[in-house]
């Protein structure tokens, strides 16, 4: 952008924000001023009209007075006998009296209240019957001139003035009489009258209009204004200014209000002047002021800013614009043309600086042309120089041939070298390729599917079981391997991702073409190679005919449990019913006693199938664990009643002792539980001759722990080792092993199963001979 | 007179209890296989059956299963008799509708009356809930 128009914008900018802001401030600053101004002037206009009529009342307040001055003058002047004197007042007094002026009739009143004189052709016959003149004549009579505020007298509006009628010479006594006179009061209505342009209301002191020049309607005169705003604000401030509500309606207007002030011996009656303007009239004569203003303002910042802005063009963007073009013209190659500028500023200096320096150019480029010669000439004589040395080269040319010569015997030998180190590659390619043989050999006979997939995701070698499993070669294989693997794993990804972070993955049970396989993932990682990871390696198995086994043995346990048991529950069942309803046929006691065994027996021989199958079970993490809150403490009574103590020809005692505070819920599988006790009270029975068992517990923190101990034979050090083993009653060994009947399995399975609830069994202590406590423990709830 | 049915394959255990119920009053009738028992329940409509879960033709649950799909058999009490020790089966019946659930060879067949008497005690042949009281 050039310079000018640049100057041009900043004068543009600064002229349109100077503009705004002027504009802005000076309507602001402006409005409100000429507002106050207008404020200032109304309250002034208001002061002078109450004081114009303040005036007006003082001269009736004097005239009144000079009329009872008068009366007493022509008494003293008819007492001295001077009959012009008496001619002159008494044409005086008539004169006064008839003059119609500011008063509507004057009177003068003897003592007794009787009329002397008149202005009056008709007299009432007594003008005192009016309170208001009565009043007035009363006070006068008192010696005090007295008026009276706006009243009606004949149907019209005045004001009643009287004065006291006193000699001079016996003041302090009571008056001779009263001089009255009611002001005319159309002399206010005229001066409010002459008043234009603005609305002017006069209210008396409590609030009543008395009269309004304003048009708005005739009730405006007489409204009580008691309540208005404008009038209680001149109670209280006497003057000023305020904006309202106008007396007359909901107009805003401005209102300047006035509280009568008086003039010397006319004090007032408390009446209050108020103007209003209407704010809208204010407004306008607000613009009338500031637009005058605002265009001379408009005119000044438009038109300067212009000035300058030519200035600026002539005195520096025009002379830079010729110093440009003559630098241009400096390019081409002539330095002859000069800048003229004469002005004394700045810009001449600068015109001069650039001249001077167009002339040490000149002087420069002459001396370069010059130089530039010479050189060439010294160049030409190089040339020479470099001719002859050229010569002395070749000389040297031929001794560089023989070296040649030697170079030739040497790549001979390298070739020789070559052909050894080919020969050497050759036989370890053939190594090579018998190893890949034999690795191949051995991929193709691995009785496992194995799969190759380098890290494009391209099958490197698949043997031909890989192949038959996944039913295709190369590429198919590695489709079919996605969509068997898509459930466990994006095998995209896998290759992917093989090189980092991935590791061995294996999938059992992966079901393909009806049969079960597992699937073996791993990276294959080169140490040698810098990227490390040059594909995966798979290896699939399968492994139906292992499942067919694992489930058939899953099979064993439910159908012996069933097929083991039915045939012993009909041996129990038959021989208890033979005992309890053929008692009568099996009278002898010896026979009685043998199906007394057989029952017995065969309830043993159910007892140990259930054990065996438990073992099973616990043993491979097939026992069911039915976890969930208990009562330990109901549990151990159930358990504790099912045992016939009192039957049983040993008379054991068998008894709960209860701890003192109530047992805590415990966490576990009900029914185990109940197993593990039958266990250990069971074999306590088994091996106590003589006292009792006594189950307690003990609250331990996490956990409450069941003891069971019994007055039995106790267990030897020696046979505490054995506690708990499979098979391990404490018995020395297996043709020594108890006759008490059982599996020897009882605590191992105890173990097994409080294991699976978190619990615990121990043998808390023994002495032989003494007796044997065995403790477990289920974890809180 | 209360009539039982017992349905159970194994003729060892079908006489024990035929035997036990007939000494204990009972009318009793058998069946040898799920599909004959659910035919018998259907036509003799007995009091209470005594029901076996392994069996050929049709299992005990599956028996257990039409008898409560069929209103007019979805009443009679059905108690599973089995050797089966697995807690799974137990609750599967009991959810399926079974009154109770007995491991043969953990109770003597005088037991066995015992609680089939207790039930019919405690419920008539139209008053049965769907899902049994726990024992």
């Amino acid at each position: 952008m050039k310079l000018s128009r640049k100057i041009f914008l900043i004068f543009f900018a600064s002229v349109g924000i100077t503009l705004v802001f002027g504009v802005l401030s000076a309507l602001y600053f402006g409005s409100n001023g000429v507002q106050k101004t207008f404020e200032e002037k109304q309250l002034e206009s208001a002061l002078q009209l109450i004081d114009s009529i303040d005036r007006t009342m003082y001269e009736r307040y004097l005239d009144i007075e000079s009329i009872a001055g008068l009366v007493i003058f022509q008494d003293v002047v008819k007492d001295k006998g001077d009959e012009k004197l008496v001619k002159d007042a008494d044409y005086l007094l008539k004169k006064l009296l008839s003059t119609s002026g500011p008063w509507n009739s004057l009177y003068i009143l003897n003592k007794d209240g009787e009329v002397a004189v008149s202005s009056e052709t008709e007299i009432k016959e007594n003008i005192l019957l009016n309170t208001e003149i009565k009043k007035a004549f009363e006070q006068a009579l008192e010696g005090k001139t007295y008026y009276s505020d706006v009243v009606k007298i004949s149907d019209e509006n005045t004001i009643v003035f009287s004065s006291p009628i006193v000699d001079r010479a016996e003041r302090g006594k009571l008056a001779k009489g009263v001089a009255i006179g009611f002001y005319s009061w159309p002399v206010i209505e005229e001066i409010i009258e002459n008043i234009k342009d603005r609305e002017v209301f006069l209210i008396n002191s409590r609030g009543v209009g008395i009269y309004s020049n304003s048009k708005e309607g005739e009730n405006v005169d007489t409204h009580n204004h008691q309540n208005h705003p404008t009038f209680r604000k001149a109670l209280k401030d006497k003057n000023g200014v305020m904006e309202t509500s106008s007396f007359h309606g909901e107009t805003q207007v401005l209102s300047a209000y006035v509280l009568q002030k008086g003039y010397l011996q006319y004090a007032g009656s408390g009446w209050i002047l108020v103007q209003e303007v209407p704010m809208n009239q204010i407004f306008l004569s607000v613009f009338k002021v500031i637009i005058p203003i605002l265009l001379i303002f408009l005119v000044v910042i438009v038109v300067s800013p212009l000035v300058l802005y030519l200035l600026v063009k002539n005195k520096v963007i025009l002379p830079i614009t010729e110093i440009t073009k003559i630098t241009k013209s400096y390019q081409t190659g002539s330095l002859d043309l000069r800048v003229k500028i004469n002005t004394k500023d700045e810009i001449g200096e600068l015109g001069e600086a650039f001249n001077s320096m167009a002339n040490r150019l000149s002087e420069i480029y002459t001396g370069l042309e010059r130089k530039i010669k010479e050189r060439t000439e010294n160049l030409d004589r190089n040339i020479e120089l470099l001719k002859e040395k050229n010569e002395a080269l070749d000389k040297n040319k031929s001794a560089m041939l023989n070296i040649l010569e030697d170079d030739r015997l040497l790549e001979e030998a390298l070739k020789a070298e070559k052909a050894n180190v080919e020969k050497k590659v050759e036989e370890r390619t053939r190594e090579l390729s018998r190893t890949k043989a034999r690795l191949d050999s051995s991929i193709q006979n691995l009785p496992v599917g194995f799969l190759m997939i380098d890290i494009f995701g391209k099958l490197v070698v698949s043997n031909s079981l890989a192949n038959e499993l996944l039913g295709g070669d190369s590429d198919k294989n590695i489709e079919k391997l996605k969509v068997v693997l898509k459930d466990k794993i994006d095998v995209d990804k896998y290759i992917k991702d093989c090189g980092h972070g991935s590791s061995n993955l294996k999938f059992s049970d992966i079901e393909m073409d009806g049969k079960y396989f597992q699937f073996l993932l791993s990276p294959i990682m080169a140490k040698e190679i810098a990227e490390s990871c040059i594909g995966i390696v798979v290896l699939i198995q399968d492994i139906t005919e292992a499942k067919i086994l694992e489930r058939s043995k899953d099979e064993f346990f439910s159908i012996a449990s069933h097929e083991l048991r039915t045939p012993l529950t009909a041996i129990r069942g038959n021989t208890s019913m033979i005992l309890e309803y053929y008692a009568e046929a099996i009278k002898e006691p010896e026979l009685r006693a043998m199906v007394d065994d057989i029952h017995e027996s065969s309830i043993r021989l159910i007892n140990i199938v259930n054990d065996f199958l438990n073992v099973s079970r616990l043993e491979q993490n097939r026992m069911e664990f039915d976890i969930k809150e208990f009562d330990l403490g109901e549990i151990i009574k159930e358990t504790l009643k099912e045992f016939d103590v009192t039957g049983s020809r040993k008379k054991l005692s068998l008894d709960y002792t209860e701890g003192e505070t109530k047992l805590p819920k415990v966490l576990g599988d009900a029914d185990k539980v109940r197993q593990v006790l039958i266990n250990l009270v069971g074999n306590s029975l088994k091996f106590t001759e003589k006292g009792g068992i006594t189950v307690s517990t003990e609250l331990l923190d996490k956990e409450v722990k069941v003891l069971v101990t019994d007055t039995g034979r106790g267990i030897s050090l020696k046979q505490q080792n054995l506690l708990f083993h499979k098979f391990q009653q404490a018995g020395a060994s297996l043709f020594t092993r108890d006759t008490a009947g059982g599996s020897g399995l009882g605590l191992y399975i105890s173990k097994m199963m409080l294991g699976g609830m978190g619990g615990e069994i121990k043998l808390e202590k023994s002495e032989e001979g003494k007796g044997s406590t065995f403790s477990f423990t289920v974890p809180k709830a | 007179m209360t009539k039982i049915l017992i349905v159970e394959d194994d003729p060892l255990m079908s006489r024990m209890y035929q035997k036990i119920f007939k000494f204990e009053g009972f009318e009793v009738d058998f069946a040898s296989n799920g599909e004959e028992g659910l035919e018998k329940i259907r036509i003799t409509k007995p009091t209470l059956v005594l029901l076996d879960i392994m069996m050929p033709k049709m299992n005990g649950l599956e028996v257990l299963e039409k008898l409560k799909l069929d209103p007019e058999t979805k009443a009679i009490p059905v108690i599973m008799l089995t050797n089966l020790a697995g807690t799974q089966d137990a609750e599967a019946a009991l959810a399926k509708g079974a009154v109770k659930y007995i491991i043969k060879s953990e109770n003597e067949p005088k037991q066995v009356v015992n609680m089939v008497k207790e039930i019919l005690a405690g419920y008539t042949r139209n008053d049965v809930p769907n899902i049994s009281p726990t024992s």
